[in-house]
């Protein structure tokens, strides 16, 4: 028996189409055609955070489009309608946030709700992700993650739940719905909260990067939203809209391109205003929906809106809320508790 | 460490041809030369995106690879190894920010086998045997998804690349011991996992 040759069976060589292959090869003789005169610091940066050998990262935010810097062509005029103005009064308020600080700190809840096995009511998954990044690149990232349990989704559910005689576990038959858990058998849901987790990383956590440009707390990130749509260009409109909302709940970025990012997300169109709501964890806000081009964490075929909820007054991101277009069902979710720039990480001083 | 020379199937190597390491070399002056680096490596590297993620991620992935390197080709040090390996760990530092859909991808895959009904109509013996061996494979996915990023990293750039493990070293920067133990670590978990039985094949070869 050969492991290694059963892990090459379980996950066989996908087929490489000429098109592909293509599109590779012009993307880099875009690349060889507008080669930059290249920025020491920046390049500097790049070595320090060293995609490639340095095993170093950086919290930044991935764009797989091309990109090719291309002359920006005419700039629209950054408007915005009247159901997204709550959008430049965010952007007003997180303009004036303090963002001095060695970490980037950061508390999340994120989660994802279910049918239970008979279908009677709604099972709400939940997980409290703490995360602390830091300034210099050298250091390491610190996670503590911790599995908050499986509860009804709603008082409503709650009473169902109580019918059913409150189980503390679910069994389904074949698939586990949501995320799995990996210490419980297939087809297992358990109440149970979990207990924390805390580990340290050299590599950050890159959850927004741009194709060759790391984002970090630089200087050189654009302060305007005409310049941030350059940088955060997608594939299409809808990865434009993903790549900005990423950035302003992930990155540890200063609160100038924070109040852009709002700035440029009132003005596009793939937004749709909403009004006011309340989010997943019960707080009021305002908000607006697009249609993301992310797929929810959990499989899911049909099409999905999601809903993007902010407290105008503070300028906080408050939720990214993710549902079903047929039934509404809440795929995922990925509240923020709290984002800040803080001096000390409280992580690391618990080691 | 061993010099092995890996090259896309159906491609001559013929005598003289010139190193990856010199073509790198020369884009620095001339960046269309790098586009040979591409030629000789985008399947390859294709080929291990895809085994990880999924095909659409390997078609977008794969090119940003080759862009990440030719950007940062003057970084690259002829004296800490070859093109290859910095090739395939810049493409496992791209799999570190697609980690969701690796988990996705593992997750369906202990699922489709777990969940894979005995229903063939067939030799009953036959029948045993394949669910076994879909049992074996739902398990090794299950153990490939439970695997912390670090020790996934290291098998697939040992198993899926074939990296040496010096070029496993250098291509995720880490000391050469850890990737011994790391791997000797995980391999133990593997084998524990498939039980003797080629998940694929079903029949024992222990």
């Amino acid at each position: 028996m050969d492991d290694y040759q059963a892990v090459r069976e379980l996950l066989p060589v996908p087929s490489l189409s000429p098109e592909a292959e293509r599109a590779g090869r012009e993307r880099l003789n875009d690349a060889f055609a507008t080669k930059r005169v290249r920025r020491p610091l920046r390049a500097a940066w790049w070595s320090a955070l060293g995609l490639g050998l340095a095993g170093a990262a950086a919290a930044t935010l991935v764009v797989t489009s091309a990109a090719p810097p291309s002359p920006p062509a005419t700039r629209g005029v950054i408007a915005a309608q009247d159901g997204k103005r709550f959008l430049l009064a965010a952007a007003t308020s997180v303009a004036s946030m303090p963002d001095d600080g060695a970490w980037w700190g950061s508390t999340l809840v994120s989660g994802e709700e279910f049918r239970s096995p008979g279908g009677g009511y709604t099972l709400r998954q939940t997980r409290l992700e703490e995360s602390w990044i830091p300034a210099d690149p050298e250091a390491r990232t610190w996670y503590r993650w911790t599995r908050l349990g499986v509860k009804p989704a709603t008082p409503r559910d709650e009473e169902a739940w109580r019918a059913d005689g409150a189980p503390t576990s679910w069994t389904y038959e074949g698939n586990t719905p949501g995320m799995l858990s990996f210490d419980e058998p297939p087809g297992v849901v358990r109440a149970a909260r979990g207990k924390p987790d805390t580990f340290s990383s050299e590599d950050w956590d890159f959850r927004v990067v741009m194709a060759g440009r790391p984002l970090t707390k630089l200087e050189q990130l654009p302060g305007t939203p005409e310049d941030l749509r350059e940088l955060l260009k997608g594939t299409d409109e809808r990865s434009t809209v993903d790549n900005v909302v990423r950035l302003l709940f992930f990155a540890p970025v200063t609160s100038g391109t924070r109040a852009a990012a709002y700035r440029l997300l009132a003005s596009m169109p793939e937004t749709d205003a909403v009004g006011q709501v309340t989010d997943v964890l019960g707080r009021t806000g305002q908000a607006v929906e697009y249609r993301s081009g992310e797929f929810p964490t959990r499989p899911y075929a049909g099409e999905t809106r999601t809903r993007l909820v902010v407290d105008p007054d503070s300028g906080a991101p408050l939720s990214l809320e993710t549902r079903s277009v047929a039934d509404g069902m809440l795929l995922n979710f990925t509240a923020v508790r709290e984002n800040r720039w803080a001096d000390d990480n409280p992580l690391k001083e618990k080691r | 460490m061993t010099a092995k020379v890996t090259r896309p199937v159906g491609r001559a190597d013929p005598p003289g041809e010139i190193s990856d390491a010199a073509l790198l070399e020369l884009s620095l002056r001339s960046p269309e030369r790098f586009g040979e680096i591409y030629d000789r490596h985008f399947r390859e590297i294709h080929g291990y995106l895809g085994r990880r993620l999924d095909q659409q991620a390997a078609d977008d992935l794969a090119a940003e690879v080759f862009l990440t390197a030719f950007r940062k080709r003057d970084r690259f040090d002829p004296e800490r190894g070859e093109v290859r390996p910095w090739l395939y760990g810049i493409a496992t530092n791209l799999i570190g920010l697609h980690r969701r859909t690796e988990t996705r991808r593992l997750a369906a895959l202990r699922r489709s086998a777990a969940a894979q009904p005995s229903a063939e109509h067939g030799h009953e013996e036959r029948v045993a045997t394949r669910v076994d061996a879909l049992n074996a494979q739902g398990r090794l996915a299950g153990e490939l998804l439970a695997l912390p990023d670090g020790d996934r990293d290291v098998l697939m750039l040992s198993a899926l690349g074939e990296l040496s493990h010096e070029e496993v070293s250098k291509a995720l920067g880490i000391p050469y011991g850890t990737v011994g133990s790391r791997l000797s670590r995980v391999r133990k978990r593997l084998r524990a996992a498939l039980g003797g039985v080629n998940p694929l094949h079903g029949g024992s070869s222990g």
